[in-house]
């Protein structure tokens, strides 16, 4: 049940609080949340967060 | 009774398997019998018929010196037998009275020593209109001999008999000649038992818990329509002829589908009802052929339909084909599950006459739960019949809509992954998304934890606001203290956003300390003093820690830290000179940083948020019912704050004016001072682990004395029945279970446990409950979609108290932080816990376990990975794994499995002193073991399975065992091996090594107090961890009959040792 399929394809998506996350290729992202445009494995998808996600204070609370 | 004729055969293998199962079990069906046949042309046909057929006029009796019966053939045995007349019924009414007779048929229970095993009743229902009912003993019949009977009856009521056959197989011959096959010793005999002694050992598929009621001793069959249109009747018939199998094989695999996601696993044997009548002179024959053929199914979530349909096709075929074979002790007992698809005739006819069916059902065989579908012509009925015992009507009601959908998406394209689609309808979907979610209420989002304390300050500043170490402090002066120390962090330079590490005992520095770091704006990082060196360096340098907060003795106790470090106790004097007032300034998003286990190797910090903690302190103190409190209440902490555990106790006590004890470790340890403190204080609340509770418990004189005057709240770990019940028994307290993960800030669900608890019938453990204020939760599958009510799934928390992250871990946070998208909030988040839960009907949420490797040692969280990453880095290890085991006791204790680097082997107490060097004590394993290589699974990972079975050997490992020499060796090494629940102790032995933790420390040293009169200080047992050791100081302590000041010395000496000291000293000298 938790093994999530290790070769699937994921997709990397972002909020309006610029908060990163992960979700499935194939599937329509939640509202609130778009893509940017990072796709690839599970283990890809992470690796390109760790660049990309810097400040994870949300947003609306950064000075 | 006449004529008995004494010869007396044995029961058929189907008739055996019955008399064990079922032997109550009945067959009935209602026909319509057109034409213009008086009941009494009717009465003798029927009785004819009987006189043709041995098995319709049988009984069953047990000789003496047998277990099952022989079947006695009589020569005349007549039917049961009534006429009813409802002709001058209105119509209308007809159909009330079909449902009123077969209820009677289905209920009415036969004789079945004296017979007759056949009941009939004849209705009229116009001038040629007649419903015959008709029910058999399930021992003498089937639905083809139900069948069978009315073709009979037909033909000789019209006259017809030449077109009967001549010598209709008795059943007796029938059984006489399976029973034979059962030890046939040919080819075929031997494959055929070969085959099912494999078939029989696949498992059904455990859906044990379907909430049924439990009660009666017999089955309760009801019926549960499954609505499938026309459209889905055709579909199934297209997809089997395009596959080329039949028509049941299509809904078998539906049914495997949906019971593949009911029972969470996917292999499992579901009983397949077959008619038994494939031989050709079996055809029309008359007595019980039909059988329940276990037929294996795999269905893995990634599997088609069309893979399944092809499968189950050709195993229920092989399956088929060996069914002579099956042996009559192959049960299929109360539990299994069932398939059944029926091919009756739409019509009977003989000699100008025609008969319909109007319904027959077989409700023999004692499923829990069957699909049963009854092809009659060109239409199909097809129905759940479940043992009401077995499974909650409410429940029966959703899985037809399971088996609905599943035909549904299966017609529409068979080559969907049956995994895919959608469990639950749009109103399950409301329920289980919205409905048990319903918990928005309007709170302070943008204040701060402080700022509610601050407002208590101002609401009651002469109230007490903390009790700890020997001190009390009101409402004004704790603010005042924390006011001071804020301004003098703020002088350093904290400023908010900041981490301040924050490293003191169970104290009153420890609330200033956190409350006047929150004040600065900063957040605070729990440090513990006991912890390794090196797993607090990394916490500071992850969490980019600016100063830390503590008393001057810890210091030395912290690793290298190139910040400010503030002493409450020797820079009082420097502090006591900042300003009193709240500081004007803005707080970060973080009220505090908590690391716990990483599966990866390295711990990972929780960053959680002052809204989130607002949250969850308001939200707690309505389930704590504080609105109905007459005045604040007093509420203990128990924990280490490094733990989100006890941070119930202290904000909800400090947002709600009431009075915080923090209770320190050797109090909290030892019952009989904790119910002193208790009884001296009052204490209305209290949390705490239920194993660190069952331990006080199990020394305490009465459990009253440990329990809270009002409110006992447990969390951490899994709650039993026994424990709850027991608390609920003592009438003192109320009772809460408690859940969340560190990550949704320290509760999400709670629930109020109460006696006589319906949930108690089937959930082994406490629910974790409901929601608490602003927090929704799911639980879902792998594709994060919505499962059904009662089935597992994985939880995930969403809502306010979602965490910011872990801190400076972007990666792991995106895997565990993800989009919620069943939020109405766009962009929300929710945190997938990896709890193992479902959900009870009441929509209370049951924990079940876990989906990875982290267990709860008590109370606090443990990634068996990360064990054995720190394993993996001592030297003299090459390769290790680390299981997770309950103990006779319910408590988890971990065994470690090493392969070493060097044929030098590996010494446990190196291996443990080298852990204690990187983990905290709860961390570290219980036993180690050398092993010479890990046993892997096929696909090459460690197979846990294998090591669990090892023998525990562990002890040999250490020490040989050395008999007790004395009497009091003698009953101390019996009192050890009772607490640690081993075996037998020698009195070298050492205690932590047997498994000993801190808990049971404090049990020794109750039980030495009861049974020696000696008051043996905690320390004693840490330092002395053996039998010798601990009879040589009890001697001495009871001839010790004056006050020794050069003990009174050494005893305050080890008293002043932390545990983490004392162990490793007991380390450096095992036989110290």
């Amino acid at each position: 049940m938790s093994d999530e399929r290790e070769n699937a394809l994921y997709k990397v998506v972002v909020n309006h609080e610029e908060q990163y996350s992960i979700w499935p290729a194939d599937r329509d992202v939640p509202l609130g949340w778009k893509e940017t445009g990072d796709q690839g494995t599970k283990k890809e998808c992470l690796d390109r967060i760790e660049v990309l996600w810097t400040d994870m204070t949300p947003l609306s609370l950064r000075r | 009774m006449q004529n008995v004729n004494i010869t007396g055969y044995e029961l058929s293998p189907q008739q055996a398997n019955l008399w064990e199962t079922n032997a109550r079990g009945i067959v009935y069906g209602i026909f319509s019998i057109a034409g213009a046949f008086t009941p009494e042309v009717i009465e003798k046909a029927l009785n004819d018929t009987v006189d043709r057929h041995e098995i319709l006029r049988t009984t069953f009796r047990t000789p003496a010196s047998m277990r099952t019966p022989l079947q006695i053939v009589h020569d005349r045995l007549a039917p049961g037998w009534e006429v009813l007349d409802w002709s001058t019924l209105p119509v209308a009414e007809h159909a009330t009275r079909v449902e009123a007779l077969r209820q009677e048929f289905a209920q009415r229970s036969f004789d079945l020593e004296r017979g007759p095993l056949v009941r009939a009743a004849l209705a009229k229902t116009g001038s040629d209109g007649q419903l015959l009912a008709l029910a058999v003993s399930a021992l003498c019949g089937d639905a083809d001999t139900m069948v069978g009977i009315v073709r009979d009856v037909i033909h000789f009521a019209s006259g017809a008999v030449g077109e009967l056959a001549e010598d209709p197989i008795q059943y007796a011959v029938y059984a006489e000649w399976q029973n034979g096959l059962q030890t046939a010793d040919d080819d075929a005999g031997v494959s055929g038992r070969e085959f099912w002694s494999t078939a029989a050992k696949i498992p059904a598929p455990a859906l044990a818990q379907l909430h049924g009621d439990g009660t009666g001793a017999a089955p309760q069959f009801m019926l549960e329509p499954v609505a499938l249109t026309a459209a889905a009747f055709k579909g199934i018939g297209s997809i089997a002829s395009s596959a080329d199998v039949s028509e049941p094989a299509v809904l078998l695999a539906s049914w495997q589908a949906v019971l593949g996601r009911l029972a969470d696993r996917p292999e499992f044997a579901i009983s397949v009802v077959v008619n038994g009548r494939h031989h050709e002179d079996l055809e029309g024959a008359v007595g019980r052929f039909a059988r329940a053929l276990p037929v294996g199914a795999e269905v893995e979530r990634s599997a088609t339909f069309a893979d399944l349909t092809l499968r189950a096709s050709s195993a229920a075929e092989v399956a088929t084909g060996w069914q002579d074979y099956l042996p009559a002790t192959v049960e299929f007992g109360e539990g299994s599950i069932g398939f059944c698809y029926r091919n009756l005739p739409a019509e009977i006819r003989a000699g100008g006459a025609s008969t319909t069916i109007e319904a027959i059902y077989d409700h023999a065989l004692p499923f829990a739960l069957a699909l049963e579908a009854s092809q009659i012509g060109e239409s199909c009925v097809v129905e759940l019949v479940y043992d009401s015992r077995a499974v909650a009507p409410d429940l029966a009601k959703r899985i037809s809509g399971y088996v609905t959908r599943a035909v549904e998406a299966f017609v529409r394209e068979p080559r969907t992954a049956i995994g895919q689609p959608e469990r639950v309808d749009a109103a399950e979907r409301e329920l289980v998304i919205n409905a048990f979610n319903r918990t928005d209420v309007e709170f302070p989002r943008n204040t701060t934890i402080h700022a509610l304390f601050e407002s208590q300050a101002a609401r009651n500043p002469a109230a007490v606001a903390l009790v700890a170490g020997g001190r009390s402090l009101t409402y004004t002066e704790l603010n005042i203290e924390a006011n001071r120390l804020a301004h003098d962090l703020i002088s350093f330079g904290v400023k908010p956003g900041d981490c301040v590490g924050l490293c003191t005992e169970r104290s009153a520095e420890m609330v200033i300390g956190l409350l006047g770091i929150l004040k600065a704006g900063a957040a605070y990082v729990p440090l513990h003093y006991d912890y390794p060196k090196a797993r607090l360096a990394y916490q500071l340098e992850e969490a980019r820690v600016t100063a830390i907060v503590t008393v001057e003795h810890l210091v030395p106790k912290l690793p290298e830290f190139a910040g400010k470090i503030v002493r409450l106790d020797t820079d009082a004097t420097r502090i006591a000179g900042q300003p009193d007032t709240d500081p004007a300034t803005n707080a970060g998003e973080l009220v505090y940083v908590i690391y716990t286990s990483g599966s990866t190797g390295q711990p990972k910090g929780v960053g959680n948020t002052h809204r989130g903690l607002v949250n969850y302190s308001l939200a707690i103190q309505q389930r704590l019912g504080l609105e109905t409190a007459t005045e604040p209440l007093s509420f203990a902490t128990v924990s280490s704050i490094t733990a989100d555990l006890g941070n119930t106790c202290i904000f909800g006590a400090l947002t709600s004016g009431g009075c915080l004890h923090v209770i320190e470790h050797d109090v909290a340890m030892d019952s009989h001072r904790f119910g002193q403190y208790m009884a001296k204080w009052n204490v209305d609340v209290l949390k705490i682990t239920p194993s660190h509770l069952q331990a006080l418990l199990s020394v305490a004189v009465s459990d009253r004395e440990v329990l809270p005057k009002r409110t006992l709240v447990l969390g951490g770990e899994a709650l039993t029945w026994d424990l709850a019940n027991r608390i609920l028994a003592s009438n003192g307290c109320s009772l809460i279970n408690h859940y969340g993960p560190t990550e949704t800030t320290i509760g999400s669900l709670t629930y109020d446990v109460r006696t006589d608890d319906s949930a108690a019938a089937f959930s082994s453990v406490v629910p974790v409950g409901f929601p608490i204020a602003n927090t929704r939760c799911y639980v879902l599958d792998a594709d994060r979609r919505p499962e059904a009510i009662g089935v597992a799934g994985e939880l995930y928390i969403g809502g306010e108290g979602v965490a910011q992250g872990y801190v400076g871990q972007p990666e792991l946070t995106a895997e565990r932080f993800v989009a919620d998208p069943f939020s109405s909030e766009a962009g929300a988040r929710m945190y997938r816990t990896g709890d193992r839960v479902r959900r009870l009907p009441s929509g209370a949420i049951e924990f079940l376990g876990r989906v990875d490797h982290q267990v709860k040692i008590r109370g606090f969280r443990v990634e068996l990975g990360e064990v054995e990453a720190a394993l993996g880095r001592v030297a003299s290890v090459r390769q290790a794994a680390v299981i997770a085991r309950d103990n006779s006791a319910g408590e988890i204790v971990l065994d470690a499995f090493v392969v070493p680097a060097s044929a030098r082997g590996v010494a446990a107490d190196e291996l443990r002193a080298a852990l204690l060097e990187q983990l905290p004590d709860y961390m570290v394993p219980s036993s180690f073991q050398e092993i010479e290589t890990l046993p892997l699974t096929p696909s090459g990972k460690v197979d846990r399975q294998v090591l669990a079975a090892l023998e525990r050997t562990a002890a040999a490992m250490f020490s040989a065992f050395v008999a007790p020499r004395s009497p009091l060796e003698e009953s101390l090494s019996q009192m050890w091996a009772e607490v640690l629940r081993v075996e037998r102790v020698g009195v070298l032995d050492n205690f932590f090594e047997l498994g000993g933790h801190s808990l049971m420390v404090t049990q020794v040293v109750a039980r030495v107090r009861s049974s020696y009169g000696v008051q043996l200080p905690l320390r004693t047992l840490f330092e002395s961890p053996t039998v010798a050791d601990l009879a040589a100081a009890v001697a001495e302590l009871q001839g010790d009959d004056g006050r020794d000041e050069e003990l009174d010395r050494m005893l305050a000496e080890l008293e002043s040792l932390s545990e983490e000291e004392a162990q490793r000293l007991l380390d450096a000298h095992p036989q110290a």
